[in-house]
């Protein structure tokens, strides 16, 4: 598979039909790939495929300038679809390297997100590395972590969420590797008017993780790199789940499938059907 | 000031004995990860297991500690000074990396503009710290000469531990009021080769390193080279690296009213973001590249040129929480061979 993945990105290169192509290269710290950026067919010798390549390269896109070449899991792709729904990126410029994969871990433990995977094989590529892997209906439930918080009374999930989030030390790092997450000037950062102060406190994390949670709903695919990337160790997961269940049930609406789609976010048409609701 | 011995169980008695009167503070296992805690009872007390998550720096430079409040009324403004409690504290099970790095802090607090609220609380701390029994796969605190898993650098006492008891190295005079203080606690040293045995298996654990020679004379000259881009590439500008490093002290002051009262807050801040220092009035660093070139021009040049020291001490923390497995150690090797 690594080798047909290098000879297709050195062909971009090559080409010319890309200016970079972004993939993975051995990391340095434990089980470890870390995201790489070939601009030469020589670069693509540093590129790997294995276990370890948990990083969503998605980030990388609404960042890198000219056109990309992008080597991408299923789950990955999903959130590039919601990057061009979003118009952030033209589908021109991007080469979409699909990876068929069957499970990527995380310190040596099977990645949460791929026991319920249903893109083993990409929904959109370019090119395709590897066979098509078929995915299966997972027998385990999605959002059994959100179920067992649904199932506190409302004051111990109170509780649970001041305990859980007062951990959070605001440093971003769940923001900024979401590769949805490209606003110029998030929210949090605005000063003028200041909407949440900078004091990290029960309060205004509480108010940061709500906030950032609507600003997701119906556009987090679920990638995971959020709760991997906090420091702290929060379950980012579960806030992110439980969003995608809300839209799911209440607007039908699946994000990272169909890229003709329109989130539920952006679809205001209450013309068309006046008993549909409005997501904000 | 002569080395001394200290049972396990008599270590617990002066835990316990200390938080009756002072403030103790500790690593404590909270959840999956370690952090330091006041603690009551030497029951709560983590001595062994991995290094805590936030660095030492935390207990004399919190994340938001306030600095005065106030009161509005029509035109007129009340302040209320914030009180400290003045309270003698105590740090046990500190890792020498963190320990080193209050030297490296007290330098910029306490350089021209005396810091008050830092040196108070450094004033009224003594720091116990610990050979360390685990050491990780991202420490390479033995790269720097002066630190290791069982320096004295920053610390007033080092315990190691030769199984039943503690061999106390008495470091300063702060370090020795504690001994005086409880002196049926501590017998006479005994079995230094058992000591040396353990520190020097601590030692020898620490597998990462990183040569350091020839850096500040590249960093002197290669501000403009286009290296910085390269290598910065995947970073993506959150602050775990910053906030988590036992050595980064920049922070914001900002106001935070509610209705007529309000508080003046300190919080850490960090140079990889994309809006640090906007609040003056002007981010000098617009793009990425250069907010992450400032992280390391400022510990291995800026910070050498001032203060003649590197502010790094090889905790790995900024490896070990980096989304993008960004390794500080590559870094620096990239630059030299560059
Ligand atoms: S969710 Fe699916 S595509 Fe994504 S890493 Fe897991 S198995 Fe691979
Ligand atoms: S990554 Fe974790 S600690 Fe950092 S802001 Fe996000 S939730 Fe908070
Ligand atoms: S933790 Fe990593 S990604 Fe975040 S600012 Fe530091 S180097 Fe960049
Ligand atoms: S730069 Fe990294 S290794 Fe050095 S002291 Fe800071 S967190 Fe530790
Ligand atoms: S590296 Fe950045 S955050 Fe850390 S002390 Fe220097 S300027 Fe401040």
């Amino acid at each position: 598979m690594i080798e047909d993945l290098k000879e297709k990105a050195k062909e971009l290169l090559t080409s010319k039909k890309v200016d970079v192509v972004i993939g993975y290269e051995a990391g340095t710290y434990k089980d470890y790939a870390s995201p790489s950026f070939a601009k030469t067919a020589k670069d693509v010798d540093r590129f790997v495929w294995n276990k370890n390549c948990v990083n969503n390269l998605a980030i990388y896109i609404t960042k890198a300038k000219g056109k990309v070449g992008i080597i991408a899991k299923g789950c990955d792709v999903k959130s590039i679809i919601g990057i061009i729904q979003e118009n952030q990126i033209n589908r021109e410029d991007v080469v979409i390297i699909g990876i068929a994969c069957d499970g990527v871990e995380i310190d040596g433990e099977k990645a949460d997100k791929c026991n319920f995977c249903d893109v083993h094989t990409p929904k959109i590529y370019d090119i395709l590395i590897g066979d098509k892997i078929e995915s299966k209906e997972s027998s385990q439930d999605k959002y059994k972590e959100v179920a067992e918080i649904e199932n506190k009374s409302p004051e111990e999930r109170w509780k649970y969420w001041k305990d859980t989030l007062s951990k959070c030390i605001r440093c971003y790092a769940c923001r900024q590797v979401c590769p949805l997450c490209y606003c110029d000037k998030c929210f949090v950062d605005t000063t003028v008017p200041q909407w949440i102060p900078m004091s990290v406190n029960e309060d205004n994390n509480m108010m940061f993780h709500m906030i950032r949670a609507y600003h997701m709903a119906s556009r987090c695919i679920g990638c995971g790199e959020c709760q991997r990337a906090c420091p702290m160790n929060i379950p980012l997961n579960i806030l992110s789940k439980k969003m995608t269940k809300e839209v799911e049930e209440m607007f039908g609406y699946t994000p990272g499938v169909d890229i003709e789609a329109k989130p539920a976010i952006q679809d205001f048409n209450k013309k068309e059907d006046p008993d549909k609701e409005f997501i904000m | 000031m002569a080395d001394k011995l200290i049972s396990k169980e008599d270590l617990n008695t002066l835990i316990d004995n200390l938080a009756k009167d002072i403030d103790v503070f500790a690593p404590v296992k909270k959840g999956d990860m370690y952090l330091y805690s006041k603690i009551s009872s030497s029951k709560d007390i983590s001595l062994n297991g991995k290094n805590t998550k936030k660095p030492l720096k935390e207990v004399f430079f919190g994340q938001s500690e306030e600095l005065i409040s106030f009161k509005t009324a029509k035109k007129e403004i009340e302040i209320i000074e914030s009180e400290e409690d003045g309270k003698k504290r105590v740090i046990i099970g500190s890792r020498p990396c963190d320990a080193a790095a209050l030297p490296i802090l007290d330098e910029v607090f306490g350089w021209d503009y005396k810091d008050s609220f830092y040196l108070d609380k450094r004033e009224r701390t003594t720091i116990i710290s610990i050979t360390c029994n685990e050491v990780e796969e991202s420490c390479f605190c033995t790269s720097f000469g002066n630190i290791s898993p069982s320096s004295k650098e920053g610390s007033d006492l080092l315990l190691t531990d030769i199984g039943e008891s503690f061999y106390v190295e008495v470091v300063t005079d702060k370090g020795d009021a504690i001994i005086e203080g409880n002196s049926n606690l501590f017998k006479k040293a005994e079995n230094i080769s058992q000591k040396d045995k353990r520190q020097k298996e601590a030692v020898e654990k620490v597998k990462r390193r990183v040569e350091l020679e020839g850096l500040k004379e590249k960093l002197d000259i290669n501000f403009e080279d286009p290296i910085w881009k390269e290598i910065s590439q995947k970073c993506l500008g959150c602050a775990a690296c910053t906030y988590l490093c036992p050595t980064c002290h920049c922070f914001d002051i900002q106001d935070e009213m509610k209705k007529s009262t309000g508080k003046r807050v300190r919080n850490w801040d960090s140079c990889a973001f994309g809006h640090f220092t906007q609040m003056p009035g002007h981010q000098p660093r617009t793009e990425q590249f250069q907010r992450f070139r400032q992280r390391v021009i400022h510990k291995f040049k800026y910070y050498v040129d001032k203060f003649n020291k590197t502010a790094c001490v090889g905790c790995g923390r900024c490896i070990e929480n980096c989304p993008v497995n960004m390794d500080i150690t590559k870094v620096i090797e990239k630059i030299v061979s560059s």
